[in-house]
């Protein structure tokens, strides 16, 4: 159709976000061009344009990092649907964040109207138009100041919902969004959202990353520099709402469509899933490329070569021009195009992208191998391994939760051999974002009815490397700290100013701080020194390191409360560490002397009633001690209260 | 309309596979009509002088076509007659220039004949306006094909019977609501689940002051004692007479069969098919569509159980009493022959060109 007729206003925009600004699928693919990270043997980027193209929209503006536009330009044009679309191309260098992007768009006025807002990361099939104009029909009966529908896809899966973690609280009759939280666990409301009106509180719903803008969004996020990510923008909005007059809607996506975003592994494995399952009908490998489907969802390239005993299993996809060998075993796999697998090979729950070579009686299970890996003979990878492209793995290797890279780029990683570096997660002190990458959820479902029940136990607990939570970060950097400030004999004022700058980057308060400071302080000895310790020297040790951190004690321990804090800290690591456990009266004693701890809250410490056994052997140990103070306060009146 | 304006061969089946792949024409006979016309320009626009060269291009956009849309028979089927009918124009107009004989081919002629092979090679004056004139009757055939098979309606439904059908079919509602115009019977309709187009159908019906009934599909066998015919529509007619037809059609037929009661197959011409089942596989018969219907996404078992969610059944030839199309009523055993009709040997297959 030719648009040359329709007047400019008319015509509907849509913008696809084709940077990501996370390293989620790194090594597999990288931040910049992660949407030609391919999906079912499709990039994720042709899924988006498709939706878009199917939905009628013919405008495209494609924002992609300068990096990557020649690749992401390359891979349009390859798209089937492409020369039905006017894809235009911006880009810029100074983008770190979607809301980077959001101004850059402002700046650049390429929005003429209200738009369809989406990541390249988005697979599904959902009628859009319908959505613009019902956002366009609010906006010009009820309420002037709507600004965005966001698009939510409602899921009763346990593993998935719980993975998005958020909950949205929705006016029942207009849909408008009122509260939006992302916090894990307890969370609390205010009383005036229930008072007056009736509301939905949604837990179920996950993003799809779809959304409708008025032409007021991009300006929004250019007045407010600090809008980074959508949920910046959804909190800056309900918190300003009057001020910044604009309001949001929510449109939940179920039985009318069905929409996917691809953020992390674990979301990678389920839109995945619901492809091979054709809920993104017909965007499924047999419509989209030449495959065929058999019962069990087996989709089945051309021109295969499968030996008599090969086996494929259920929910299984095999690119075109792959050969497989003798009993081989595959099931809930990805096999890219161009492959070779050998004989006696498993390989269950995996990606294998294209031009993969894997050798005989090798083992492939819940990890993903980017392109032209070769794994030679008797190799066994498994839970969550993401290999990158162009990785060699020597035989009879055993791999398990390694990212790994061809080459080594940041002499960061550990060489296994030629062309295969594991990269260290850990040790990678000085990566600038602290972002929760995800690897795949490799523990088997539990096919119990009362799954659904105990999600948070077991189904959703093997997620390879877990959220690390505030505290834990927080804790973590403070024994970095004081680790160095002891060897580097750095000044204790310096000290503290690290740690109250780390205590305000993860929002946590005093008390939490001034328990998780003396939890560090305690801890700082690694294993392997606390085995070449005997009981005496361990105390002395310690003791030289209390002494030198007093300024950092005094600066935190100062109040009754603190001091209670402090030795239920005590009292905690002594539970986990048997070297502690003997000393601890000692310890005591000595931040008694050092006029840290008041006499008081240790007699308090001593008085309150315990009830695991632990906490009374302690209390016992400790009955010397407390009798001597009870002895010298009769003597002499103390002076060390210095509470302020 | 098709919009051909300044467009390439290539742009133009793209479009046009995109738009079948996207559902966009959900009517069968929309597609056949779209056919006709993309092909109509193609050859008004392809550069040929002999008829092989105009056959040998269309068989290539043919086989383009049907490669990529294994599971649509009916844009098959239209190509095939239509590449029949550049065929029969070739031959008419040479042998009504070598010899002025009867064009008309009987069975005695066509088995007896020693025709020699004709090649297609010689260039035939005047041929492409005979092809077009051909080709408007061929869509005003496709056109009026409803209303030919509705024509018949009277001599199928008598007064005071009761008529089961399934779903919603073009043809079926026609037939009924002719047939209404001078007799009264009773229609129950099964809500065909999962799309449950049945629904419509029976709206539709009532509105035309026929005596209808909705029924879900469980309650078909129930019912089928007090039918006296089975009427449904149909997606394709196989080359053995069986059916491509809706889900849940293969059971009516099978309780139909129990009860003795006859299924009545309303397929106008354009729906037959030259393909055999050969297996219950997607890749040659069937459709697979997203699951939402059966289950919706939002329950919690989603990611512990596979759903399928078919378009169609087979119904094998057994089972079906009678064809009625635009033509008549035929039985399924004579469906090899109207087949070798319509459609020419050769272009059987369109993937091998001919000499």
């Amino acid at each position: 159709m030719s648009t040359s007729k329709v007047q400019k206003q008319d015509v509907l925009q849509a913008v696809v976000v084709a940077s990501f600004f996370h390293k989620n699928f790194w090594p597999a693919a990288d931040g910049d061009s992660a949407c030609l990270m391919p999906l079912v043997n499709r990039p994720l980027l042709h899924y988006t344009l498709d939706m878009l193209e199917s939905s009628g929209i013919v405008d495209v503006i494609v924002f992609c990092s300068s990096g990557s536009v020649d690749r992401i330009k390359a891979s349009v044009q390859r798209a089937a649907g492409a020369r039905r679309l006017n894809v235009v191309y911006t880009t810029s260098d100074t983008c770190r964040s979607f809301g980077d992007v959001l101004r850059h768009l402002d700046a650049c006025a390429l929005i003429r109207n209200d738009f369809v807002l989406l990541w390249g990361n988005v697979v599904g099939q959902l009628p859009l138009l319908p959505l613009v104009k019902r956002f366009k029909s609010l906006r010009q009966s009820s309420d002037r100041g709507a600004v965005m529908t966001i698009v939510y896809q409602q899921s009763g899966d346990p593993n998935t919902s719980s993975a998005a973690d958020q909950t949205i609280v929705l006016a029942a009759d207009t849909g408008r969004v009122l509260f939006h939280n992302r916090a894990r666990g307890k969370i609390s409301l205010p009383l005036e959202l229930v008072l007056n009106s009736t509301v939905n509180i949604r837990r179920d719903l996950i993003d799809t990353n779809v959304v409708i803008c008025s032409t007021a969004v991009p300006p929004l996020f250019a007045d407010n520099f600090d809008f980074q990510t959508k949920d910046d923008f959804v909190k800056g909005l309900l918190i300003n709402e009057e001020i910044l007059n604009s309001t949001l809607y929510a449109h939940v996506v179920d039985g009318d469509g069905y929409a996917g975003e691809v953020f992390d592994w674990p979301s990678y494995q389920r839109v995945t899933r619901d492809v091979m399952h054709r809920w993104t009908y017909p965007q499924v490998p047999e419509v989209v490329d030449k495959y065929s489907l058999r019962y069990g969802n087996v989709y089945i390239g051309e021109n295969l070569k499968l030996a008599l005993t090969c086996n494929l299993g259920n929910d299984t996809v095999v690119g075109s021009d792959s050969r497989f060998g003798s009993s081989t075993h595959i099931s809930n796999t990805v096999i890219g195009k161009n492959c070779t697998i050998g004989n006696n090979v498993t390989i269950e729950n995996s990606y294998l992208f294209n031009g993969v070579t894997v050798n005989d009686k090798s083992v492939i299970r819940f990890s993903v191998v980017g392109e032209n890996c070769t794994i030679k003979e008797n190799s066994n990878i498994s839970d969550s391994c993401i290999l990158g492209s162009g990785v060699m793995i020597e035989p009879n290797t055993n791999l398990k939760l390694m990212r790994i890279l061809s080459s080594d780029l940041t002499n960061k990683s550990k060489k296994l051999s030629a062309k295969a570096y594991a990269y260290d997660t850990e040790n990678d002190s000085d990566s600038d974002d602290d972002q929760d990458v995800r690897g795949l959820t490799f523990r088997k479902r539990s096919w119990s009815i009362n799954s659904c029940s105990s999600s948070d136990n077991d189904d959703t607990a093997s997620v390879a490397a877990s959220i690390p939570d505030d505290t834990c970060m927080f804790y973590s950097e403070v024994v970095d700290s004081l680790i160095r400030g002891f060897e580097d004999h750095v000044h204790c004022d310096n000290l503290i100013l690290e740690i109250n700058s780390s205590r305000y980057a993860y929002n946590i308060n005093y008390r939490e701080a001034n328990f998780q400071v003396i939890r560090a302080m305690l801890t700082l000895n690694t294993k392997a020194e606390l085995e070449a310790l005997n009981q005496v020297r361990y105390y002395a040790q310690l003791q030289s390191k209390l002494d030198y951190f007093l300024p950092v004690l005094k600066n935190y321990i100062k109040t009754m409360d603190s001091c209670e804090d402090c030795l239920s800290a005590i009292e905690d690591i002594a539970k986990g560490e048997e070297l502690l456990n003997t000393v601890i009266v000692k310890v005591i004693h000595h931040l008694y002397n050092m006029n840290i701890l008041s006499e008081e809250s240790i007699l308090k410490w001593h008085e309150k009633e315990e009830d695991t056994q632990f906490a009374k052997t302690i209390r016992e140990k400790a009955n010397k001690l407390i009798e001597w103070l009870k002895d010298a306060e009769e003597e002499t009146d103390s002076d060390e209260d210095d509470s302020s | 309309m098709l919009d051909v304006d300044g467009e390439t061969h290539e742009m133009l089946l793209d479009n046009y596979i995109s738009n079948l792949k996207r559902k966009k024409w959900e009517n069968n006979y929309v597609i056949a009509e779209k056919t006709v016309q993309l092909f109509r320009h193609f050859i008004d626009t392809i550069q040929w002088s002999t008829t092989i060269e105009l056959l040998n291009q269309l068989r290539e956009y043919g086989f383009k076509i049907t490669s990529a849309l294994p599971l649509q028979f009916i844009v098959g089927n239209i190509i095939r007659r239509i590449l029949n009918i550049i065929r029969e124009e070739h031959t008419a107009a040479r042998k009504s220039s070598e010899e002025e004989i009867d064009v008309q081919e009987s069975l005695h002629k066509i088995v007896t004949s020693e025709d020699d092979v004709d090649d297609y090679n010689s260039i035939v004056p005047e041929l492409k306006l005979s092809i077009f004139e051909h080709l408007d009757e061929f869509q005003i055939e496709i056109e009026s094909s409803n209303e030919d098979i509705s024509k018949q309606a009277l001599e199928h439904i008598h007064s005071n019977e009761i008529i089961l059908t399934v779903g919603k079919s073009s043809e079926v509602e026609m037939f009924l609501k002719e047939a209404a115009k001078d007799r009264t019977f009773e229609v129950f309709i099964t809500e065909c689940s999962p799309l449950n187009h049945g629904r419509q159908l029976a709206l539709n019906l009532s509105k035309h002051k026929i005596q209808s009934t909705l029924i879900p599909d469980s309650t078909m066998f129930g019912i089928m004692s007090r039918v006296n015919k089975v009427i449904i529509g149909v997606d394709s007619v196989m080359a053995n007479g069986g059916l491509r037809t809706f889900n849940g059609c293969h059971a009516v037929a099978l309780a139909a069969a129990h009860y003795s009661v006859p299924v009545i197959v309303l397929a106008p011409m354009y729906k037959l098919s030259s393909r055999y089942l050969s297996s219950y596989n997607q890749d040659a018969f069937n459709e697979f569509v997203s699951p939402d219907g059966v289950l919706n996404y939002s329950d919690s078992v989603v990611s512990k159980v596979d759903v399928y969610n078919p378009t169609y059944d087979y119904v094998p030839p057994e089972n079906v009493t009678l064809f009625i199309s635009n033509n008549g009523g035929h039985s399924p055993s004579y469906v090899y022959r109207l087949l070798s009709e319509i459609y020419h040997p050769l272009d059987y297959d369109l993937s091998v060109h001919n000499k």
